[in-house]
């Protein structure tokens, strides 16, 4: 029995052992030999005849056959020129922008400065809606951010690794004034929500299935009114918005079926926070949940290069459309802000 | 109906680890940079452990065996939480040596229900921010599976608050020196990624133990004492320790 027992653990651990062997072995990369037949072929022919043609031919669609083309993966990058004009302008925009913020909060949120630092978490005020919109804000910084450096001269790649940067920073300097104000702490589910935010992305430009979704913002038309009014904690007032995450499903469709979707249609899941604000409290708050169609604004026409700048922008906006709150109550709307 | 007991066969036991280490121990080109990004759930001991904290409704004050969390005998935490990324560089031309450098986050609490309140909750949080140097030894240097022994000394940003709801006293925040020690078990799925799941032994406030016998900075806002002294009213040393098990993804660089 002992033996047996023996027998099977070993069974098992050889089985484990074995199973990273089995992995699927790396295609071979036939360019090489592929490029070798071109110039041969180029060699014995002094004119480029059909047969040469069809025989590249030949060649590309077989590598494109076993090897799908990296373009599938990550954006080819193209060779970006860097302009010092733009880079200064786009960098004293976001010095300037970081230095309005800070002027505002200075006077509203950072008001009664503390002599001490401190940890606290809030997951209760806000029914932690607002790490929703930490997850937004970093991810909105980080895109647009990452837009402009582009602009300025940058490969995309590393305007995404620097806007990134830009709106962790950015967010740490606002969570570290947090900790020295008295009525707030640094919240290290706020910096969670920070990094997942400006790190997503990043995810994105990699894992091209992360692309059909984005986390977006509506807002409800009273909130404007109370921002003409100067009414206060207007950037804490969650119960006028909603923070969405969206899914654009045309890309993650078989092409049989794209045919016959429009690919800028979407879905969304709304979050919204209800009987809350620094004047009555938040003992009765509670969160409400909403299902709406979206516009994948990127999916619009238009494919200039600014334009299509301009639209990844604008997908952060959930465009008000039809849509349904599925808690706490059913109600339906002919057009959900 | 009746059982019985088998030995444990101990040298079987190992002969299976040992054939199962043999069966997968490939050797792997080693490159000189390593990222490791792990989860932990910590296991609070000594004085970071309780189960005796109590609220008081009226006063809306959180304690501890009868005393606010100032002077309390220990923290009342009974779990915790972290997330750590440590990055690692060779140090000589063999495996066996790295350098360690990195830093972490971890929360320890606790949750209370307050009674015959459902929703209602209070408890404690201890949060500690560290940045960390060290050692890593690995005994067979590096392969598909290998062990590891880690030692980190720790510069650790200390806080907490006791909370209902809201936040109620906080610890202003300050700094200590502790130590990490463990061991992980790595397993490299190919030459740049793999996993580890390992143990380690945290003491955050190991040197630099204050008395901090001015205790409010504020009226909720609290220093941090963890060195007894007369005038504290603490009855001995508060020692922040955790016991964790983790497990993280090895990110291998050239």
């Amino acid at each position: 029995m002992k033996r047996s027992i023996t027998l099977n653990i070993l069974i098992v651990l050889i089985f484990f052992s074995v199973i990273p062997q089995l992995r699927a072995q790396p295609i071979p990369d036939i360019s090489s030999y592929s490029q070798t037949i071109k110039l041969s072929c180029l060699k014995s022919a002094n004119d480029k005849n059909l047969f040469l043609l069809s025989k590249l031919d030949l060649n590309r669609s077989l590598l494109d056959t076993i090897r799908p083309a990296k373009d599938d993966k990550i954006p080819v990058e193209k060779k970006n020129r860097f302009h010092p004009v733009r880079f200064a302008v786009v960098t004293g925009g976001l010095v300037t922008a970081w230095l309005g913020m800070h002027i505002y909060y200075s006077n509203t949120w950072w008001k009664d400065r503390a002599h001490y630092f401190k940890y606290a978490e809030d997951p209760y005020y806000a029914r932690d809606i607002d790490k929703l919109s930490h997850i937004y804000t970093a991810n909105l910084i980080s895109v647009s951010s990452a837009k402009f450096y582009e602009w300025s001269g940058l490969n995309p790649t590393l305007a995404l690794v620097v806007g990134s940067s830009t709106a962790i920073a950015y967010e740490t300097y606002i969570e570290i004034n947090d900790g020295l104000s008295p009525n707030w702490g640094f919240d290290w589910g706020d910096m969670a929500g920070n990094f997942i935010g400006a790190l997503f992305p990043i995810a994105q430009h990699f894992v091209k299935p992360l692309r059909s979704f984005n986390i977006k913002w509506s807002f409800e038309p009273s909130w404007i009114n109370r921002k003409l009014r100067n009414y206060p904690d207007l950037l804490d007032d969650y119960t006028s918005m909603k923070f969405w995450l969206t899914v654009s499903p045309y890309d993650l469709l078989p092409k049989k079926v794209q045919r016959y979707y429009p690919a800028f249609l979407g879905f969304g899941v709304g979050f919204n926070l209800q009987n809350a604000s620094h004047a009555t409290g938040a003992t009765n708050a509670f969160k409400e949940y909403y299902l709406a169609f979206d516009i994948d604004v990127t999916k619009l026409p238009g494919k200039t290069e600014f334009l299509k700048k301009m639209k990844e922008v604008l997908n952060f906006y959930h465009i008000p459309m039809p849509g349904i709150k599925v808690y706490k109550n059913t109600v339906w709307y002919g057009l959900l802000f | 109906m009746s059982f019985s007991v088998r030995r444990f066969n101990f040298a079987g036991a190992v002969l299976s680890l040992c054939l199962f280490f043999i069966s997968v121990n490939s050797s792997f080109s080693q490159g000189k940079y390593e990222l490791n990004v792990a989860i932990r759930y910590d296991m609070p001991r000594y004085e970071a452990s309780g189960n005796d904290a109590t609220f008081d409704p009226i006063n809306v004050i959180v304690s501890i065996g009868g005393k606010r969390i100032i002077n309390s005998d220990n923290l009342s935490t009974r779990y915790g939480y972290g997330l750590q990324i440590t990055g690692s560089m060779k140090l000589f031309k063999t495996d066996y040596i790295k350098a360690l450098g990195g830093f972490s986050f971890t929360q320890l609490a606790s949750k209370y229900t307050v009674p015959n309140e459902n929703d209602s909750f209070y408890g404690v949080r201890l949060y500690v921010f560290s940045i960390a140097a060290g050692l890593q030894v690995n005994p067979i240097g590096i392969h598909r599976f290998y062990p590891s022994v880690v030692g980190l000394f720790r510069f650790n940003e200390f806080g907490g608050e006791t909370y209902h709801f809201a936040g109620l006293d906080f610890f202003v925040v300050s700094p200590r020196f502790g130590y990490s020690a463990g061991m992980d078990l790595n397993y490299k799925f190919s030459k740049s990624v793999g996993m580890s799941f390992g143990m380690r032994y945290n003491y955050d406030n190991w040197l630099n133990k204050q008395t901090a016998e001015t205790n409010f900075s504020d009226e909720h806002a609290i220093n941090f004492s963890d060195l007894q002294s007369a005038a504290n009213g603490l009855t001995h040393d508060r020692r922040i320790v955790y016991v964790s098990i983790l497990t993280g993804i090895n990110i291998y660089f050239k």
